[in-house]
């Protein structure tokens, strides 16, 4: 039996990687989120092709928040490349099933802030001719995430968390690395609870910078707001 | 080429599985249920050591992977004495996890009546028993209803990780005809529209089971 400690090296490579498909699965939600949800928002005095598209995002959003990321990672990995004969690499497979996943969550997210801004601002928008993504730029975006930003950073622990299915299709990241660890040495529970505290550091640590983020927006639209005031 | 009738000799399999993941996820969310209704008073107490046990739990549970918590009921528990089936350590790990988020979904429920209420049951003396039954539970359940709806479906969505411990329910039973019939593609496909239907059934009925709660409080109070 080898000790523990031996495994540290190991194990903090692992760390990073798991961190690199935390950063790359939430970049990939939260554009899909974004772009979904600002698109499929009900609101006044939008284009008429916004309607084709909340039809088409509606039915991607019932349909990918009801599959198990680890069976969208099965698929993906296993049946794609069997189905297709197509070979799609671990981490592409793992990264685009939480992206399709943590998406649809997001894209309701931003969807509910965009529907909580006042309608007089979109009859204002259209009174000062603004187009629609002008005013998604200037006007919606703003409040929207000053709403959306809470849930968005919650899914982004949400995204943290489930990169620890990876270790189903056989990706090297921690959760891996800690079963590895605990058969070679026999030390379940220590293994677990260094895994368990890694994972709790890293999500009090995004948490923070949602709580950072938070507070900067929200200074900023009521210096806006105030700037507004003085015009 | 796709050919899905492959999977036709394991039909029975497959609706034995789906019995299994319904089982776990029902059985996990309705545990949880009523652990997060015990842990809500001390969640809410004025004593701080209960307030500040229950925050730990539910801080922890909610930043760790369920997958480490299924992982520790079923490879480290058993070292203490504890050894269980990978279905009754899957049923575990669920409950462990969604108690979590529950008790934070129904404080919220309850913050989220306002001040306004106590005070005007106080100027009609209620009693504390009608004032909760009456009039902060149902209020309380209807703002935290759909969120209890979600945790229902996070549930369902959760049970599949039991394959990983080998539990046969339907991630399982796909990842094993799967891998005796080299059908992954149409396996696995076929799972994930079997999963997409149980949700849209258990977000229609929890719509429905609600019109009708929210009708009945609604109707015995005018």
């Amino acid at each position: 039996m080898t000790s523990v400690i031996d495994y540290t090296e190991l194990f903090l490579t692992a760390v990073v990687y798991t961190i690199a498909l935390s950063v790359m699965s939430i970049i990939g939600g939260t554009l899909v989120g974004v772009v979904f949800g600002f698109l499929s928002a009900r609101r006044l005095e939008a284009p008429h092709w916004f309607r084709a598209a909340r039809v088409f995002i509606d039915i991607y959003v019932r349909i990918f928040r009801s599959v198990p990321p680890l069976v969208l990672m099965f698929l993906l990995y296993f049946g794609v490349s069997a189905a297709m004969n197509l070979s799609i690499s671990m981490t592409a497979a793992v990264v685009l099933a939480l992206t399709l996943f943590v998406g649809a969550y997001q894209s309701e997210n931003i969807r509910a802030g965009v529907e909580s801004v006042p309608r007089g601002q979109a009859e204002a928008s259209a009174a000062l001719g603004l187009g629609i993504f002008s005013r998604m730029r200037y006007v919606e975006a703003r409040p929207t995430f000053a709403v959306a930003l809470p849930s968005m950073v919650g899914q982004w622990v949400v995204t943290i968390k489930d990169t620890s299915l990876a270790s189903g299709i056989g990706v090297v990241e921690a959760t891996t690395i800690a079963l590895t660890v605990r058969q070679a040495t026999g030390e379940t529970w220590l293994v677990f609870l260094v895994l368990g505290v890694t994972y709790f550091l890293i999500n009090r640590g995004v948490a923070l910078l949602g709580s950072v983020l938070e507070k900067r927006i929200s200074r900023s639209t009521s210096r806006a707001q105030s700037r507004a005031a003085l015009v | 080429m796709l050919d899905f009738s492959i999977l036709i000799p394991y039909f029975r399999d497959f609706v034995q599985a789906l019995g299994l993941t319904l089982a776990l996820s029902l059985s996990g969310f309705a545990i949880s249920s009523v652990l997060a209704a015990l842990l809500l008073p001390a969640r809410m107490s004025s004593v701080a050591i209960l307030r500040r046990l229950t925050w730990l739990y539910v801080e922890v549970l909610r930043n760790i992977p369920v997958l480490l918590v299924l992982y520790v009921v079923f490879f480290a528990l058993p070292q203490i004495g504890i050894k269980t089936e990978s279905w009754v350590a899957a049923i575990v790990a669920l409950s462990f996890n969604s108690t979590a988020y529950l008790v934070e979904i129904y404080r919220g429920g309850l913050n989220s009546i306002p001040q306004g209420r106590y005070e005007a049951a106080a100027a009609l003396n209620l009693n504390s028993f009608t004032l909760w039954t009456r009039i902060l539970l149902p209020e309380a359940l209807r703002t935290a209803y759909p969120a209890i709806g979600n945790q229902l479906v996070a549930c369902v969505l959760g049970s599949s990780l039991a394959v990983l411990i080998g539990a046969g329910e339907l991630t399982g039973l796909a990842y094993m005809v799967g891998a005796s019939t080299f059908r992954y593609f149409e396996t696995f496909l076929t799972v994930a529209i079997v999963y997409i239907v149980i949700v849209q059934v258990i977000n229609f009925c929890w719509g429905k089971l609600g019109a009708q709660i929210i009708a009945r409080n609604t109707s015995r109070r005018l």
